[in-house]
């Protein structure tokens, strides 16, 4: 194993993922986000069980037959209506306290990650500009495809390792606060709900901040980037709440409110439970497609960066 | 007393403290006296400087560097007022005064960025001191934004009919600016990481803009640090005042970090 380790690392690619990761927990970037995480995670978990929400969200998803009053908007006209249910989900108290983390914890956890991971490595690449380093890489047999790759899978790993954290620490938090939770579905959420983002958006960012000649001007638009997807996610929610069922934009939208939705709402609200993991899926795989073609943009205007210098 | 007996009049203790409102306000008020002399005496000390030698100022290059972050807040600001998709339970008055300042404090994060500053040896050799760059930068982007931020503001206000209450609004959002820029500022300087920078503005806005009640509730004695308190609350004057002066605190602190030549050359970023 170590062996196959260090035969990765010394390939161009390895090299550049290992510093990549060295390089963003050295900035502190990812450090301060990670002392932001374990914050949140004490104050988020303890208050919203002493405030007893969470009960009430358990009781309520172990409900047999689940009946709720919802707002229905049809033909222009909105009615109230009683909607009757049998949940389909085991009534394994511990699947149960797991599904109550996704609509409770889960939620805040997912936005402060969306909104503060991309703001801290949007200079990323403007900052191998300011070091010169890229002269040095210029001069080097390695392509701008491989550099643009190496950059995103390095920004990725070092993710892995802060949502990995993040993981344990709210696993142990709900652990103590809450009691006993399924954990290959806690596991399951995080890897389907937040690993895919962490690898979709803040590479986006990078990505589109890696035209830019200074540090600073990459944050300006990391910011920007950063605001303009509370703005989308915002208006996502706002849609699928008022609509109930996802329309195009909703797969298309960059900060995929489907994915937010299914694991955040949906448990909780019956007229959102029409989105499916499927749809949370395509979601991804479409997010996926736009990071490819923002990815082959960066790379198609790096490569005349070099060719007219 | 045994330990547990010890431990638990420690905690019964601490808790009197945490949630005693008056024992903030009297808190309060020392660290007002206290900054309004060291506030008072650094500007009576920068007036005397300025006085004794008035450098040119590039107020152009300040200004044109201005003008896309400027456009682009001012549509970010009308997008946030047309659509009230993310301010649902916030008024349009409220909507301005929330974003604003975290908007200063972002690019107050970025103006001085003294790693990405270009031929900073070459400022630092000329005869006027580095210090004034800073304050001239500063007082465009603080004079740009504060326009923006007063415009938005009034038409909020005549908008939403609320035009009685235009001077404490600005009352609100005026020293979360200030707060927010020295933060922003003092950040970027001690660690030359603007990013760094940008995330702990951004943190401390957020805390105080959706945590804020639940501070107040937890920690009563907190209650003159909140950044947005409810307007015309108890000590809002007070927390106001605080507010301002740990603002400017922070920025006259920055500037006499500027002025140790040495410190800025040779204490790079790693």
């Amino acid at each position: 194993m170590a062996n196959v380790l260090r035969r990765a690392f010394s390939t161009p690619l390895g090299g550049m993922i290992r510093y990549e990761v060295l390089l963003h927990w050295r900035q502190r970037g990812l450090l301060v986000v990670l002392f932001t995480m374990i914050l949140l995670g004490v104050l988020t978990v303890f208050s919203l069980s002493n405030s007893g929400l969470i009960q009430r969200i358990i009781d309520q998803l172990s409900m047999d037959v689940v009946s709720r009053s919802q707002t229905v908007i049809a033909d222009g006209q909105t009615t109230i209506q009683t909607i009757t249910q049998t949940p389909d989900t085991p009534k394994n108290p511990a699947y149960i306290s797991t599904q109550a983390f996704s609509v409770t914890a889960w939620p805040i956890a997912y936005i402060m990650l969306l909104i503060l991971v991309p703001m801290v490595a949007a200079d990323a690449i403007a900052r191998d500009r300011k070091y010169r380093v890229t002269d040095l890489l210029d001069s080097t047999p390695l392509s701008s495809a491989l550099y643009l790759f190496g950059k995103i899978l390095g920004l990725f790993a070092a993710e892995v390792g802060l949502l990995l954290v993040v993981m344990i620490l709210y696993g142990g938090l709900w652990r103590v606060a809450v009691g006993a939770f399924d954990i290959p579905s806690y596991i399951a959420l995080w890897l389907v709900s937040t690993l895919p983002m962490l690898f979709i958006n803040p590479s986006l960012i990078v990505l589109l901040a890696s035209g830019q000649n200074g540090r600073r001007s990459a944050l300006l638009i990391g910011f920007a980037a950063c605001f303009a997807m509370f703005f989308f996610l915002g208006i996502g929610l706002s849609h699928m709440r008022t609509v109930g069922t996802p329309a195009l934009w909703d797969y298309v939208n960059p900060v995929h409110p489907l994915v937010f939705e299914y694991f955040g709402y949906a448990p909780v609200n019956v007229s959102l439970q029409s989105i499916t993991i499927g749809d949370a899926w395509l979601s991804w795989l479409i997010g996926a497609g736009e990071l490819a073609l923002v990815a082959w943009a960066a790379w198609a205007w790096l490569n005349r960066r070099k060719a007219n210098s | 007393m045994d330990t547990s007996s010890q431990l638990e009049s420690l905690s019964d203790l601490l808790f009197r403290l945490t949630h005693d409102r008056e024992l903030g306000r009297v808190l309060a008020w020392l660290i007002v006296a206290l900054l309004s002399i060291s506030v008072i005496v650094a500007i009576a000390q920068i007036a005397v400087s300025v006085w004794r030698k008035r450098w040119p100022l590039a107020w152009r290059r300040s200004l044109i560097a201005l003008v896309i972050p400027g456009a682009l807040t001012a549509v970010a600001l009308v997008l946030l007022m047309l659509t009230r998709i993310l301010t649902a339970d916030l008024n349009l008055v409220q909507i301005v005064t929330v974003s604003a300042p975290l908007i200063m404090g972002i690019h107050a994060a970025l103006i001085l960025s003294l790693d990405d500053e270009p031929l900073i040896e070459v400022l630092l050799a000329a005869p006027r001191p580095f210090v004034w760059i800073m304050a001239e930068r500063l007082i465009a982007m603080l004079a740009t934004y504060s326009v923006i931020t007063a415009i938005g503001t009034l038409a909020a206000a005549l908008i939403t009919g609320h035009t009685d209450t235009i001077g404490t609004v600005i009352a609100i959002w005026l020293p979360a600016a200030v707060l927010l820029t020295g933060i922003g500022l003092t950040f970027t300087l001690r660690t030359r990481q603007p990013a760094l920078s940008l995330v702990v503005v951004g943190i401390v806005w957020g805390v105080m803009t959706f945590g804020g009640n639940v501070i107040s509730i937890l920690w009563p004695i907190l209650w003159p640090l909140l950044l947005f308190p409810t307007l015309n609350s108890d000590g809002f004057a007070l927390n106001r005042q605080l507010i301002l002066l740990i603002g400017s605190g922070l920025i006259l602190r920055a500037g006499y970090v500027l002025s140790d030549t040495e410190a800025i050359l040779l204490n790079g970023a790693d």
